[in-house]
């Protein structure tokens, strides 16, 4: 197998803070006094980022990627990723150490870059097309294609600003999945309008992977991991944890980010002992059908220091982060030791999905802190064929066709 | 597998090496791989100043008329600054056209970093294909504005004043070489520089401004006390309009500075080799 990328040594420095000299005078001052005790102590100085903070982004990374392999990198945020694909795609040059690309790059954070609004879709299709390195004859040569997959023929000499933001992407990423690479950069965070396109621009990219090209694939999202790449880099703080095959190096990274969860699961103030959601219909559990039943939602709260007067609080969130519902009451003095807080919901009309739930306790005037350990909600609904889509779910609710009595 | 398909890897080439030992992020050859890019967005930049224009391209030509005239008031009817015979306002257009040609293109070159910046972080191609199609894109609207200058000379020549064009002009081209590369080395050096003080820009405009008193654009060589002559044997700009008027019409013969030509060599290769160092790593400090 041969090589498509080899990155040897890679390292990034930046310097965090204020820069010390942000006016020309105190630049070059500054300069020649470095230069003048160069010539007088043979002292090599530079006080150029003396009161700035070294920051390490990146910290020799060596790896190899091969053709046909999908590499996955993942870490926490801040762990250099993104500073490792911008050296990759020769956005930023590495502090020390050096990478040897063999092939056309492409990359989906790029897409649509270098729009330029008064133009039309076909203008900007050869514009950004010449700024990722294909020349007027390719670009020609697969334009057709292009148009067709973006789904926009129709607006394609209508100038981009009166676009909307999904054809917007549509056609940027339309572009940018026809680059023909031998490499391809993958971010999970795909945000490409409506879901099905998104889908066929995944499916094209594995679709270039099988051809036998190499990708890189940056995700937080393990089974994704886990099935589509066969080599896994582990960064953390800059520097490699591990890199080998995947199922080893996402076995150890999830036993370690579990760990992680475990010694956090209580803020100073409290923790979560256990929970439970009743409803008339199902026994005591962690799943509740949408109904209009009454459910009263059980939680035991071990407080760990004595708070003097507070608040508590109960919010519901779904998936995309919207907090769908929140309650509070008033804590009067307590002592360190258990309570059972208890919510009772005439109904629970939200659409068949898992929610967390999040309690925040405040300790006197102080800031609230949120006990970890968020519980999940599991709501089920008993035909999911039909049922509604959206936030809500209303039990009861219906939806038929009245026949209109024709003149 | 099957090894007769891929070759080793100690044969083949890398598309391309980031190293922390390159003085350089790009190749200087690579500009001719990306020479489709710099068309398109040559192309991309002339149309759009047209588009949603009540006048259009017709901007092009009024500006630096509507200019001259008002420097032909001003310093032709109340200053009286002598203009060698020519019509004062064949005399300040052909110095203020030339004078905008190089105006646009630093003022243009040096807001590099600062303007394409989201496109910079996001793709990598030669930086510098965004400064040469800056500076073609002023050149051919300088094209065009010659173009009615000499039109306007046709017309003075039909109405009965006479104005004489010097065989010299064959030289121009060399001259708008010179200004160009001038021009976008300045451009870049100060594009390097915005990089790390952002307001840069603000004080670049003011000096250009002052910088048109001393280049000879509203007044002839002639006129310049002896006690600042300097300020024009150092001054790249004013050497290069005082040449253009020179070989257009004949007139002011004047000599090549070779200080001024110095400095505007050491001004180009500078100012090209500072923009290579910066666009290395400016996306850390943008």
């Amino acid at each position: 197998m041969s090589v498509v990328i080899e990155a040897q040594n890679l390292s990034k420095r930046f310097y965090l803070g204020e820069r010390d000299r942000t006016t020309f005078l105190e630049e070059w001052t500054g300069r020649a006094q470095d230069a003048v005790s160069f010539l007088f102590r043979g002292r090599r100085q530079d006080s150029r980022h003396a009161s700035q903070r070294e920051f390490w982004a990146l910290r020799d990374v060596s790896f190899d990627v091969y053709q046909g392999q999908t590499l996955a990198i993942i870490g926490e945020n801040g762990a250099g990723k993104s500073t490792l694909l911008k050296i990759l795609s020769r956005i930023t040059q590495p502090t020390t150490g050096e990478v040897k690309v063999y092939g056309r790059l492409a990359s989906l954070l790029e897409v649509g870059s270098g729009f330029h609004g008064d133009f039309s879709g076909r203008d900007n299709i050869y514009l950004n097309g010449t700024m990722l390195g294909l020349s007027r004859k390719e670009i020609r040569g697969r334009f057709d294609r292009i148009v067709e997959f973006s789904e926009l023929a129709e607006f394609i000499d209508v100038p981009v600003k009166h676009y909307s933001t999904g054809m917007y992407m549509r056609l940027a990423f339309s572009v940018a999945v026809h680059l023909n690479p031998e490499i391809v950069i993958l971010d999970e965070v795909l945000s490409v309008g409506d879901a099905a396109f998104q889908k066929k621009c995944l499916d094209r990219m594995t679709e270039i992977i099988r051809e036998g090209h190499a990708a890189i694939l940056v995700s937080h999202t393990m089974p994704v991991v886990r099935r589509s790449s066969q080599m896994c880099l582990w960064l953390s703080h800059g520097r490699i944890v591990m890199f080998g095959p995947t199922d080893e190096v996402v076995d150890r990274y999830e036993g370690e980010s579990a760990e992680k969860l475990e010694a956090t699961k209580g803020s100073s103030i409290a923790r979560f002992v256990s929970w439970l959601a009743k409803s008339r219909s199902t026994g005591d559990s962690h799943t509740v059908p949408a109904s209009h039943e009454e459910v009263t939602f059980r939680f035991e709260i071990e407080l760990t220091t004595a708070v003097p007067e507070g608040q508590l609080g109960i919010s519901f969130t779904n998936a995309q982060g919207l907090v769908l519902f929140s309650r509070h009451l008033l804590l009067q003095e307590s002592q360190p030791g258990k309570v059972m807080v208890v919510l009772t919901l005439p109904s629970l009309p939200l659409s068949p999905g898992s929610y967390s739930i999040s309690c925040t306790i405040s300790n006197g005037n102080g800031p609230s802190a949120v006990i970890r350990g968020t519980p999940e909600l599991t709501v089920t609904t008993e035909r999911v064929a039909d049922g509604p889509l959206g936030i809500l779910s209303l039990p009861g609710s219906s939806l038929h066709l009245e026949k209109v009595r024709s003149e | 597998m099957s090894s007769a398909t891929i070759s080793p890897t100690s044969v083949r080439k890398p598309t391309y090496v980031v190293s922390a030992k390159a003085l350089l992020l790009s190749n200087p050859t690579e500009l001719w791989n990306y020479r489709d890019l710099f068309f398109l967005l040559t192309k991309r930049d002339l149309l759009a100043t047209y588009k949603q224009t009540v006048l259009g391209p017709l901007w092009f030509f009024m500006q630096p008329f509507f200019a001259s005239l008002v420097f032909s008031i001003i310093f032709g009817v109340i200053v009286r600054v002598p203009t060698s015979g020519l019509p004062f306002l064949v005399f300040f257009m052909t110095g203020f056209i030339t004078w905008n040609l190089f105006f646009n293109c630093v003022n243009q070159v040096s807001q590099t970093f600062l303007i394409s910046r989201h496109i910079f972080q996001k793709i990598y191609f030669p930086r510098l294909i965004v400064p040469l199609s800056q500076v073609t894109v002023n050149f051919l609207n300088f094209a065009a504005q010659f173009g009615v200058l000499l039109a306007i000379i046709g017309f003075y020549n039909l109405t009965g004043t006479h104005i004489a064009l010097s065989p010299r002009m064959i030289f121009i081209p060399i001259i708008l070489v010179c200004l160009t590369t001038f021009a976008l080395g300045l451009g870049c050096l100060i594009a390097s520089w915005t990089v790390r003080y952002r307001d840069l820009h603000m004080l670049v405009g003011y000096s250009l401004q002052l910088w048109m008193y001393v280049s000879c654009v509203l007044f002839p060589e002639s006129i310049i006390p002896a006690n600042l002559r300097w300020l024009v044997d150092l001054n790249p700009m004013a050497m290069l309009i005082l040449a253009t008027r020179s070989c257009l019409f004949g007139i002011e013969h004047y000599v090549l500075s070779i200080p001024a030509l110095l400095v505007l060599v050491v001004i180009a290769i500078v100012g090209l080799w500072s923009f290579a160092r910066a666009e290395r790593n400016f996306t850390d400090t943008v």
